[in-house]
Protein backbone atom coordinates (compact mmCIF):
# COMPACT_ATOMS: atom_id res chain seq x y z
CA UNK A 1 0.00 0.00 0.00
CA UNK A 2 2.78 2.39 1.32
CA UNK A 3 4.88 1.37 -2.50
CA UNK A 4 1.41 1.98 -4.51
CA UNK A 5 1.25 5.32 -2.70
CA UNK A 6 4.77 6.02 -3.19
CA UNK A 7 4.14 5.47 -7.05
CA UNK A 8 1.02 7.92 -7.08
CA UNK A 9 3.32 10.73 -5.51
CA UNK A 10 5.57 9.76 -7.86
CA UNK A 11 3.78 10.02 -10.39
CA UNK A 12 2.18 13.29 -9.66
CA UNK A 13 5.21 14.51 -8.64
CA UNK A 14 7.01 14.23 -12.16
CA UNK A 15 3.76 15.49 -13.57
CA UNK A 16 4.05 18.61 -11.54
CA UNK A 17 7.83 19.18 -12.04
CA UNK A 18 7.96 18.29 -15.83
CA UNK A 19 4.56 20.78 -16.12
CA UNK A 20 5.22 21.59 -19.92
CA UNK A 21 6.83 18.68 -21.32
CA UNK A 22 4.20 16.59 -20.32
CA UNK A 23 1.96 18.97 -21.91
CA UNK A 24 3.96 19.12 -24.69
CA UNK A 25 3.94 15.81 -24.57
CA UNK A 26 0.26 15.25 -24.64
CA UNK A 27 -0.23 17.83 -27.42
CA UNK A 28 1.98 16.61 -29.88
CA UNK A 29 0.67 13.21 -29.51
CA UNK A 30 -2.85 14.60 -29.57
CA UNK A 31 -2.11 16.32 -32.75
CA UNK A 32 -1.00 12.82 -34.38
CA UNK A 33 -4.00 11.20 -33.36
CA UNK A 34 -6.01 13.86 -34.57
CA UNK A 35 -4.62 12.84 -38.06
CA UNK A 36 -5.30 9.55 -37.48
CA UNK A 37 -9.18 9.89 -36.47
CA UNK A 38 -9.33 12.63 -39.51
CA UNK A 39 -8.80 9.99 -41.73
CA UNK A 40 -10.42 6.88 -39.77
CA UNK A 41 -13.54 9.63 -39.69
CA UNK A 42 -13.50 10.48 -43.42
CA UNK A 43 -12.65 6.61 -44.35
CA UNK A 44 -15.90 5.40 -42.35
CA UNK A 45 -18.05 8.04 -43.84
CA UNK A 46 -16.62 7.50 -47.31
CA UNK A 47 -17.11 3.63 -47.03
CA UNK A 48 -20.42 4.64 -45.42
CA UNK A 49 -21.71 6.23 -48.87
CA UNK A 50 -20.28 3.81 -51.25
CA UNK A 51 -21.89 1.19 -49.05
CA UNK A 52 -25.52 3.13 -49.45
CA UNK A 53 -24.92 3.22 -53.17
CA UNK A 54 -24.74 -0.96 -53.13
CA UNK A 55 -28.39 -0.43 -52.05
CA UNK A 56 -29.09 0.92 -55.31
CA UNK A 57 -27.75 -2.08 -57.57
CA UNK A 58 -31.02 -3.86 -58.74
CA UNK A 59 -31.52 -6.86 -61.66
CA UNK A 60 -34.56 -5.60 -63.80
CA UNK A 61 -36.64 -8.30 -64.86
CA UNK A 62 -38.50 -6.81 -67.79
CA UNK A 63 -41.73 -8.99 -68.77
CA UNK A 64 -43.62 -9.55 -72.17
CA UNK A 65 -47.13 -7.78 -72.08
CA UNK A 66 -48.57 -11.36 -73.03
CA UNK A 67 -47.59 -12.61 -69.46
CA UNK A 68 -50.28 -14.45 -68.30
CA UNK A 69 -50.67 -13.65 -64.22
CA UNK A 70 -49.96 -17.03 -62.75
CA UNK A 71 -46.88 -16.66 -64.95
CA UNK A 72 -46.24 -13.52 -63.56
CA UNK A 73 -46.72 -14.75 -59.79
CA UNK A 74 -45.11 -18.22 -60.10
CA UNK A 75 -42.00 -16.07 -61.65
CA UNK A 76 -41.92 -13.80 -58.61
CA UNK A 77 -41.89 -16.86 -56.37
CA UNK A 78 -39.44 -18.46 -57.96
CA UNK A 79 -37.10 -15.49 -57.87
CA UNK A 80 -37.60 -15.45 -54.26
CA UNK A 81 -36.58 -18.67 -53.48
CA UNK A 82 -33.03 -17.71 -54.61
CA UNK A 83 -30.60 -17.83 -51.96
CA UNK A 84 -29.67 -14.19 -52.94
CA UNK A 85 -32.15 -12.48 -53.63
CA UNK A 86 -33.42 -9.73 -50.51
CA UNK A 87 -36.50 -8.97 -52.36
CA UNK A 88 -38.54 -8.76 -55.37
CA UNK A 89 -40.89 -5.98 -56.09
CA UNK A 90 -43.42 -5.65 -59.07
CA UNK A 91 -43.74 -2.47 -61.28
CA UNK A 92 -46.80 -2.30 -63.44
CA UNK A 93 -46.82 -0.77 -67.08
CA UNK A 94 -48.56 2.51 -65.81
CA UNK A 95 -46.08 2.91 -62.81
CA UNK A 96 -43.42 2.44 -65.19
CA UNK A 97 -44.34 5.19 -67.55
CA UNK A 98 -44.76 7.18 -64.22
CA UNK A 99 -41.58 7.23 -63.26
CA UNK A 100 -40.08 7.39 -66.40
CA UNK A 101 -42.22 10.87 -67.16
CA UNK A 102 -41.20 11.85 -64.19
CA UNK A 103 -37.48 11.32 -64.60
CA UNK A 104 -37.19 12.87 -68.50
CA UNK A 105 -40.33 15.95 -67.19
CA UNK A 106 -38.04 18.19 -69.37
CA UNK A 107 -38.72 16.34 -72.45
CA UNK A 108 -42.30 15.83 -72.40
CA UNK A 109 -42.54 15.82 -76.00
CA UNK A 110 -40.52 12.77 -76.50
CA UNK A 111 -43.88 10.83 -75.32
CA UNK A 112 -45.70 12.82 -78.25
CA UNK A 113 -44.65 10.35 -80.86
CA UNK A 114 -46.57 7.06 -78.65
CA UNK A 115 -49.83 6.26 -78.90
CA UNK A 116 -50.51 4.24 -75.47
CA UNK A 117 -47.75 2.59 -72.88
CA UNK A 118 -44.85 1.59 -74.93
CA UNK A 119 -42.78 0.26 -71.72
CA UNK A 120 -43.03 -2.91 -70.01
CA UNK A 121 -43.96 -3.66 -66.73
CA UNK A 122 -40.85 -5.42 -64.34
CA UNK A 123 -39.95 -6.90 -61.20
CA UNK A 124 -37.11 -4.55 -59.44
CA UNK A 125 -34.95 -7.48 -57.56
CA UNK A 126 -32.15 -6.67 -54.99
CA UNK A 127 -29.99 -9.03 -53.94
CA UNK A 128 -28.34 -9.35 -49.95
CA UNK A 129 -25.54 -7.89 -48.68
CA UNK A 130 -23.06 -10.60 -49.03
CA UNK A 131 -24.21 -11.65 -53.01
CA UNK A 132 -23.17 -8.34 -54.27
CA UNK A 133 -20.57 -9.12 -56.95
CA UNK A 134 -21.02 -9.22 -60.64
CA UNK A 135 -20.89 -12.86 -60.74
CA UNK A 136 -23.75 -13.26 -58.10
CA UNK A 137 -26.38 -10.62 -60.69
CA UNK A 138 -24.93 -13.04 -63.58
CA UNK A 139 -25.78 -16.04 -62.49
CA UNK A 140 -29.52 -14.38 -61.18
CA UNK A 141 -30.01 -12.88 -64.59
CA UNK A 142 -28.89 -15.83 -66.52
CA UNK A 143 -31.19 -18.39 -64.82
CA UNK A 144 -34.02 -16.03 -65.08
CA UNK A 145 -33.25 -15.26 -68.99
CA UNK A 146 -35.58 -17.10 -71.60
CA UNK A 147 -38.16 -17.87 -68.61
CA UNK A 148 -41.50 -18.02 -70.34
CA UNK A 149 -42.97 -14.23 -69.96
CA UNK A 150 -39.65 -12.80 -69.76
CA UNK A 151 -38.34 -10.11 -71.74
CA UNK A 152 -35.38 -9.36 -70.95
CA UNK A 153 -32.98 -9.06 -67.79
CA UNK A 154 -30.86 -6.22 -67.29
CA UNK A 155 -28.47 -5.35 -64.77
CA UNK A 156 -25.66 -2.19 -64.53
CA UNK A 157 -23.09 -4.98 -65.19
CA UNK A 158 -20.03 -2.13 -65.63
CA UNK A 159 -21.99 -0.41 -62.91
CA UNK A 160 -21.64 -3.11 -60.67
CA UNK A 161 -18.61 -3.86 -61.47
CA UNK A 162 -16.83 -0.53 -60.77
CA UNK A 163 -18.85 0.13 -57.95
CA UNK A 164 -17.26 -3.33 -56.11
CA UNK A 165 -14.15 -2.17 -57.79
CA UNK A 166 -13.61 1.33 -56.15
CA UNK A 167 -15.34 -0.23 -52.72
CA UNK A 168 -12.50 -2.82 -52.68
CA UNK A 169 -10.02 0.29 -53.19
CA UNK A 170 -11.65 2.46 -50.05
CA UNK A 171 -11.02 -0.52 -48.66
CA UNK A 172 -7.41 -1.23 -49.10
CA UNK A 173 -6.18 2.01 -49.31
CA UNK A 174 -7.94 2.56 -45.88
CA UNK A 175 -6.20 -0.18 -44.61
CA UNK A 176 -2.85 1.05 -45.79
CA UNK A 177 -2.92 4.03 -45.08
CA UNK A 178 -4.68 3.68 -41.03
CA UNK A 179 -1.30 1.35 -40.83
CA UNK A 180 1.08 3.86 -41.42
CA UNK A 181 -0.50 6.14 -39.58
CA UNK A 182 -0.95 3.52 -36.84
CA UNK A 183 3.09 3.49 -37.34
CA UNK A 184 3.31 6.91 -37.20
CA UNK A 185 1.40 7.24 -33.79
CA UNK A 186 3.60 4.36 -32.21
CA UNK A 187 6.84 5.65 -33.06
CA UNK A 188 5.85 9.97 -32.44
CA UNK A 189 4.42 8.35 -29.05
CA UNK A 190 7.88 6.03 -28.70
CA UNK A 191 9.91 9.32 -29.19
CA UNK A 192 8.06 11.63 -26.92
CA UNK A 193 7.78 9.05 -24.01
CA UNK A 194 11.53 8.46 -24.60
CA UNK A 195 12.33 12.30 -24.33
CA UNK A 196 10.40 12.19 -21.10
CA UNK A 197 12.28 9.17 -19.52
CA UNK A 198 15.49 10.91 -20.98
CA UNK A 199 14.71 13.41 -19.03
CA UNK A 200 14.88 11.15 -15.42
CA UNK A 201 17.85 9.32 -16.58
CA UNK A 202 19.97 11.07 -13.13
CA UNK A 203 16.84 9.91 -10.84
CA UNK A 204 16.60 6.33 -12.57
CA UNK A 205 20.38 5.67 -11.95
CA UNK A 206 20.00 7.13 -8.41
CA UNK A 207 17.10 4.91 -7.89
CA UNK A 208 19.16 2.15 -8.95
CA UNK A 209 22.29 3.19 -6.76
CA UNK A 210 19.63 2.83 -3.18
CA UNK A 211 19.05 -0.77 -4.56
CA UNK A 212 15.59 -0.08 -6.12
CA UNK A 213 14.22 -2.86 -8.11
CA UNK A 214 13.31 -3.03 -11.49
CA UNK A 215 10.00 -2.57 -11.20
CA UNK A 216 10.33 0.25 -8.45
CA UNK A 217 11.82 2.25 -11.21
CA UNK A 218 9.80 1.33 -13.71
CA UNK A 219 6.04 1.49 -12.51
CA UNK A 220 5.88 4.81 -11.79
CA UNK A 221 7.17 5.49 -15.39
CA UNK A 222 4.63 3.28 -16.77
CA UNK A 223 2.24 5.00 -15.07
CA UNK A 224 3.09 8.51 -16.44
CA UNK A 225 3.15 6.94 -20.16
CA UNK A 226 -0.05 4.85 -19.47
CA UNK A 227 -1.84 8.34 -18.47
CA UNK A 228 0.52 10.79 -21.51
CA UNK A 229 -1.40 8.44 -24.14
CA UNK A 230 -4.47 8.40 -22.39
CA UNK A 231 -4.53 12.59 -22.25
CA UNK A 232 -3.40 12.46 -25.67
CA UNK A 233 -5.94 10.24 -27.31
CA UNK A 234 -8.61 12.10 -25.44
CA UNK A 235 -7.79 15.34 -26.10
CA UNK A 236 -7.59 14.30 -29.72
CA UNK A 237 -11.52 13.25 -29.34
CA UNK A 238 -12.58 16.44 -28.36
CA UNK A 239 -10.70 17.82 -31.18
CA UNK A 240 -11.91 16.43 -33.58
CA UNK A 241 -15.60 16.11 -32.38
CA UNK A 242 -15.27 20.30 -31.74
CA UNK A 243 -14.12 20.26 -35.65
CA UNK A 244 -16.55 17.77 -36.71
CA UNK A 245 -19.64 19.72 -35.00
CA UNK A 246 -18.32 23.05 -36.58
CA UNK A 247 -17.89 21.13 -40.24
CA UNK A 248 -21.61 19.75 -39.33
CA UNK A 249 -22.90 23.63 -39.82
CA UNK A 250 -21.04 24.54 -42.47
CA UNK A 251 -23.30 24.09 -45.81
CA UNK A 252 -20.43 23.17 -47.89
CA UNK A 253 -19.40 19.94 -45.83
CA UNK A 254 -22.78 19.27 -45.58
CA UNK A 255 -23.28 19.56 -49.02
CA UNK A 256 -20.99 16.75 -49.87
CA UNK A 257 -23.13 14.21 -48.43
CA UNK A 258 -26.80 15.80 -50.62
CA UNK A 259 -27.78 13.32 -52.84
CA UNK A 260 -26.50 10.54 -50.63
CA UNK A 261 -29.07 8.75 -47.89
CA UNK A 262 -25.97 9.01 -45.38
CA UNK A 263 -25.60 11.80 -43.14
CA UNK A 264 -22.15 12.76 -41.97
CA UNK A 265 -20.94 10.62 -38.60
CA UNK A 266 -18.40 10.99 -35.95
CA UNK A 267 -16.26 7.94 -34.55
CA UNK A 268 -18.85 4.83 -33.74
CA UNK A 269 -18.55 4.35 -29.71
CA UNK A 270 -16.40 1.19 -30.85
CA UNK A 271 -13.83 3.38 -32.78
CA UNK A 272 -14.14 5.79 -29.15
CA UNK A 273 -13.34 2.81 -27.26
CA UNK A 274 -10.12 1.94 -28.96
CA UNK A 275 -8.38 5.20 -28.91
CA UNK A 276 -9.07 5.43 -25.14
CA UNK A 277 -7.72 1.81 -24.84
CA UNK A 278 -4.30 2.15 -27.29
CA UNK A 279 -3.60 5.56 -26.19
CA UNK A 280 -2.59 4.54 -22.53
CA UNK A 281 -1.53 0.91 -24.09
CA UNK A 282 1.06 2.78 -26.23
CA UNK A 283 1.73 5.21 -24.05
CA UNK A 284 2.93 2.35 -21.80
CA UNK A 285 4.69 0.28 -24.51
CA UNK A 286 6.11 3.78 -25.33
CA UNK A 287 7.58 3.63 -22.26
CA UNK A 288 8.53 0.42 -21.59
CA UNK A 289 11.35 0.14 -23.94
CA UNK A 290 13.32 3.17 -23.59
CA UNK A 291 13.66 2.48 -19.89
CA UNK A 292 14.98 -0.93 -20.74
CA UNK A 293 18.72 0.88 -21.83
CA UNK A 294 18.91 2.36 -18.31
CA UNK A 295 17.80 -0.68 -16.33
CA UNK A 296 20.97 -2.67 -17.40
CA UNK A 297 22.41 -4.03 -14.29
CA UNK A 298 26.44 -3.80 -15.56
CA UNK A 299 28.07 -1.20 -17.52
CA UNK B 1 33.85 -9.58 4.94
CA UNK B 2 35.37 -8.54 2.60
CA UNK B 3 37.85 -10.88 0.36
CA UNK B 4 39.62 -9.81 -3.40
CA UNK B 5 41.34 -13.20 -4.62
CA UNK B 6 43.17 -13.06 -7.89
CA UNK B 7 40.67 -10.19 -9.45
CA UNK B 8 41.23 -9.02 -12.76
CA UNK B 9 39.58 -6.17 -14.94
CA UNK B 10 40.25 -4.84 -18.05
CA UNK B 11 38.56 -2.84 -21.17
CA UNK B 12 40.72 -4.70 -23.86
CA UNK B 13 41.35 -7.88 -24.89
CA UNK B 14 44.81 -8.45 -22.95
CA UNK B 15 45.20 -5.38 -21.42
CA UNK B 16 44.11 -5.22 -17.64
CA UNK B 17 43.35 -2.11 -15.74
CA UNK B 18 42.86 -4.24 -12.11
CA UNK B 19 46.01 -7.49 -12.07
CA UNK B 20 45.44 -9.73 -9.75
CA UNK B 21 44.24 -7.93 -7.28
CA UNK B 22 44.00 -9.77 -3.56
CA UNK B 23 42.70 -8.10 0.07
CA UNK B 24 40.91 -8.71 2.70
CA UNK B 25 39.15 -6.35 4.93
CA UNK B 26 37.38 -6.97 8.18
CA UNK B 27 34.32 -6.17 9.61
CA UNK B 28 33.82 -2.86 10.71
CA UNK B 29 37.45 -1.70 8.94
CA UNK B 30 38.10 1.79 7.91
CA UNK B 31 40.10 1.79 5.20
CA UNK B 32 41.34 3.77 2.65
CA UNK B 33 41.90 3.08 -1.81
CA UNK B 34 44.78 5.66 -3.04
CA UNK B 35 46.26 5.98 -6.40
CA UNK B 36 46.70 8.43 -8.73
CA UNK B 37 44.20 9.39 -11.26
CA UNK B 38 43.28 6.33 -13.71
CA UNK B 39 45.05 4.08 -11.21
CA UNK B 40 41.50 1.83 -10.63
CA UNK B 41 40.24 2.89 -7.54
CA UNK B 42 36.88 3.95 -8.91
CA UNK B 43 36.85 0.60 -11.23
CA UNK B 44 37.46 -1.47 -8.17
CA UNK B 45 34.58 0.13 -6.28
CA UNK B 46 32.34 -0.37 -9.06
CA UNK B 47 33.41 -4.28 -8.82
CA UNK B 48 32.30 -4.09 -5.29
CA UNK B 49 29.43 -2.13 -5.70
CA UNK B 50 28.40 -4.29 -8.57
CA UNK B 51 28.07 -2.16 -11.54
CA UNK B 52 30.91 -4.03 -13.05
CA UNK B 53 31.68 -7.40 -13.37
CA UNK B 54 35.68 -8.41 -12.76
CA UNK B 55 36.96 -10.63 -16.10
CA UNK B 56 38.65 -13.09 -13.73
CA UNK B 57 38.49 -13.93 -9.59
CA UNK B 58 36.08 -13.78 -6.80
CA UNK B 59 35.13 -11.32 -4.40
CA UNK B 60 33.07 -12.76 -0.65
CA UNK B 61 31.76 -9.86 0.75
CA UNK B 62 29.75 -11.09 3.58
CA UNK B 63 30.12 -14.70 2.62
CA UNK B 64 28.69 -14.23 -0.96
CA UNK B 65 30.66 -14.35 -4.05
CA UNK B 66 29.34 -11.34 -5.75
CA UNK B 67 31.58 -12.16 -9.22
CA UNK B 68 28.71 -14.67 -9.96
CA UNK B 69 25.76 -12.38 -8.88
CA UNK B 70 22.81 -12.22 -11.12
CA UNK B 71 21.65 -9.10 -12.20
CA UNK B 72 18.14 -10.11 -10.29
CA UNK B 73 19.96 -10.42 -7.21
CA UNK B 74 22.05 -7.01 -7.69
CA UNK B 75 19.43 -4.36 -6.14
CA UNK B 76 19.24 -6.57 -2.86
CA UNK B 77 22.56 -6.86 -2.86
CA UNK B 78 23.14 -3.24 -2.99
CA UNK B 79 20.85 -2.58 -0.23
CA UNK B 80 23.72 -3.60 2.00
CA UNK B 81 26.39 -0.76 0.83
CA UNK B 82 25.65 2.66 1.02
CA UNK B 83 27.57 4.82 -1.79
CA UNK B 84 28.77 8.48 -1.46
CA UNK B 85 29.14 10.32 -4.63
CA UNK B 86 31.83 12.89 -5.42
CA UNK B 87 29.27 14.34 -6.85
CA UNK B 88 26.49 14.20 -4.78
CA UNK B 89 23.64 12.51 -6.73
CA UNK B 90 21.37 14.35 -5.09
CA UNK B 91 17.66 15.07 -6.99
CA UNK B 92 18.06 18.65 -6.35
CA UNK B 93 14.31 20.05 -6.47
CA UNK B 94 13.19 17.38 -4.02
CA UNK B 95 13.35 17.89 -0.33
CA UNK B 96 16.63 16.44 1.85
CA UNK B 97 13.71 14.61 3.83
CA UNK B 98 12.54 12.87 0.39
CA UNK B 99 16.37 12.52 -0.75
CA UNK B 100 17.14 10.77 2.20
CA UNK B 101 13.85 8.81 2.55
CA UNK B 102 14.30 7.62 -0.98
CA UNK B 103 16.55 4.63 0.20
CA UNK B 104 14.08 3.37 2.35
CA UNK B 105 11.05 3.34 0.05
CA UNK B 106 12.60 0.79 -1.72
CA UNK B 107 12.67 -1.60 1.10
CA UNK B 108 8.60 -0.63 1.40
CA UNK B 109 8.99 0.65 4.49
CA UNK B 110 5.79 2.48 6.47
CA UNK B 111 5.73 6.06 6.66
CA UNK B 112 6.16 6.33 10.43
CA UNK B 113 9.62 3.98 10.35
CA UNK B 114 10.41 6.04 7.24
CA UNK B 115 9.98 9.53 9.51
CA UNK B 116 11.52 8.26 12.43
CA UNK B 117 14.35 6.13 10.46
CA UNK B 118 15.31 9.39 8.26
CA UNK B 119 14.86 11.65 11.20
CA UNK B 120 17.31 10.20 13.62
CA UNK B 121 20.14 9.81 10.72
CA UNK B 122 19.50 13.56 9.30
CA UNK B 123 20.23 14.19 13.49
CA UNK B 124 23.60 12.05 13.26
CA UNK B 125 24.47 14.52 9.90
CA UNK B 126 23.33 17.84 11.53
CA UNK B 127 20.77 18.43 9.14
CA UNK B 128 17.54 17.73 11.35
CA UNK B 129 16.63 21.85 10.88
CA UNK B 130 17.25 21.57 7.51
CA UNK B 131 14.94 18.82 6.36
CA UNK B 132 11.93 20.34 4.41
CA UNK B 133 14.58 22.46 2.23
CA UNK B 134 15.30 21.27 -1.60
CA UNK B 135 18.63 20.07 -1.87
CA UNK B 136 19.26 22.85 -4.50
CA UNK B 137 19.12 25.24 -1.65
CA UNK B 138 21.86 23.95 0.12
CA UNK B 139 25.51 24.41 -0.08
CA UNK B 140 28.22 22.21 -0.87
CA UNK B 141 28.99 20.54 2.46
CA UNK B 142 25.61 20.26 3.42
CA UNK B 143 24.53 18.50 0.15
CA UNK B 144 27.53 16.14 1.14
CA UNK B 145 26.07 15.45 4.56
CA UNK B 146 22.87 14.72 2.53
CA UNK B 147 25.01 12.20 0.49
CA UNK B 148 25.93 10.94 3.85
CA UNK B 149 22.66 10.91 5.04
CA UNK B 150 21.12 8.94 2.58
CA UNK B 151 23.93 6.16 1.84
CA UNK B 152 23.84 5.22 5.98
CA UNK B 153 20.00 5.89 6.49
CA UNK B 154 19.28 2.14 6.71
CA UNK B 155 22.61 1.01 8.54
CA UNK B 156 24.00 -0.95 5.90
CA UNK B 157 27.07 -3.12 6.95
CA UNK B 158 29.22 -1.50 4.52
CA UNK B 159 29.92 1.95 3.21
CA UNK B 160 31.43 2.96 -0.39
CA UNK B 161 33.02 6.60 -0.82
CA UNK B 162 34.28 7.55 -4.35
CA UNK B 163 35.75 10.95 -4.08
CA UNK B 164 34.07 11.82 -1.57
CA UNK B 165 36.33 15.19 -0.61
CA UNK B 166 36.77 16.14 -4.31
CA UNK B 167 34.37 19.12 -3.43
CA UNK B 168 34.89 19.98 -0.41
CA UNK B 169 37.67 22.63 1.09
CA UNK B 170 40.07 20.64 3.89
CA UNK B 171 38.16 22.09 6.73
CA UNK B 172 34.52 20.68 5.69
CA UNK B 173 36.92 17.49 4.31
CA UNK B 174 38.24 16.60 8.23
CA UNK B 175 34.41 16.96 9.46
CA UNK B 176 33.24 14.40 6.92
CA UNK B 177 35.72 11.88 7.66
CA UNK B 178 34.69 12.61 11.77
CA UNK B 179 31.27 11.75 10.23
CA UNK B 180 32.13 8.70 8.58
CA UNK B 181 34.19 7.46 11.67
CA UNK B 182 31.05 8.07 13.78
CA UNK B 183 29.65 5.80 11.22
CA UNK B 184 32.32 2.73 11.85
CA UNK B 185 31.74 3.71 15.41
CA UNK B 186 29.03 1.77 14.91
CA UNK B 187 30.43 -0.97 13.29
CA UNK B 188 29.89 -0.39 9.50
CA UNK B 189 32.80 -1.22 7.34
CA UNK B 190 34.51 2.01 5.31
CA UNK B 191 36.15 2.01 1.98
CA UNK B 192 36.80 5.73 0.88
CA UNK B 193 38.41 5.93 -2.63
CA UNK B 194 40.79 8.95 -2.36
CA UNK B 195 43.65 10.99 -3.89
CA UNK B 196 43.86 13.49 -0.69
CA UNK B 197 46.72 12.73 0.71
CA UNK B 198 46.32 15.50 3.78
CA UNK B 199 42.33 13.78 4.63
CA UNK B 200 44.62 10.12 4.50
CA UNK B 201 47.63 11.27 6.55
CA UNK B 202 44.60 12.85 9.00
CA UNK B 203 43.14 9.96 9.33
CA UNK B 204 45.55 7.44 10.23
CA UNK B 205 44.04 4.88 8.67
CA UNK B 206 44.68 1.59 7.33
CA UNK B 207 45.45 2.35 2.80
CA UNK B 208 44.94 -0.20 0.38
CA UNK B 209 47.09 1.79 -2.51
CA UNK B 210 46.76 0.97 -6.18
CA UNK B 211 49.33 1.27 -8.80
CA UNK B 212 49.87 -0.42 -12.11
CA UNK B 213 46.60 -2.00 -11.85
CA UNK B 214 48.26 -4.17 -8.42
CA UNK B 215 47.08 -3.79 -5.11
CA UNK B 216 49.46 -2.57 -1.97
CA UNK B 217 48.36 -2.21 1.39
CA UNK B 218 50.21 0.00 4.38
CA UNK B 219 49.37 2.09 7.43
CA UNK B 220 47.91 5.53 6.06
CA UNK B 221 51.42 7.09 7.85
CA UNK B 222 53.56 3.99 7.67
CA UNK B 223 56.08 3.37 4.97
CA UNK B 224 55.24 1.81 1.46
CA UNK B 225 53.99 -2.27 2.18
CA UNK B 226 54.58 -5.08 0.28
CA UNK B 227 51.81 -6.26 -3.11
CA UNK B 228 49.32 -8.32 -0.91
Amino acid sequence: MNTLIHFLKEFLYSLNQNKWLTLGAIFSSAFIWVILGFFVITYLNLFEIYSGLKEDLKIFVYLQDSISTSDQKGLENRLMEEKEVLSVNYVSKEKALLDFRKALKSKEDLFQDFDGNPLPSYFEVRLKQQFQSSEDFSGIADKFKGNRGVEDIFFGKEWVDSLNRTIRFIQLMGIGIALVLAIGVITTIGIIVRLAVYSKEEEIQILKYIGATEWFIKAPLLIEGGFLGFMSAGLSLVLLYAVFLFLNQYPPFVSLFSGTSVKAFFLPPDFVAYFLISGPLLGIIGSFFPLRKYLKTFS
Amino acid sequence: MIQFSGVYKGYRPNHYHLKDINFTIEKGEFVFLTGSSGAGKTTLLKILFCEERPDQGNILVQGQNIARLKPSAVPYYRRNIGFIFQDFRLILQKTVFENVALALRVLHLSQGEIRKKVGDTLALVGLEFKKDLKCLDLSGGEQQRVCIARAFVNRPPIILADEPTGNLDFDLSVHFLSLLKDIQARGTTIIVATHNRELVEVAKKRVIHIKEGHAVSHASQGKSGSPL
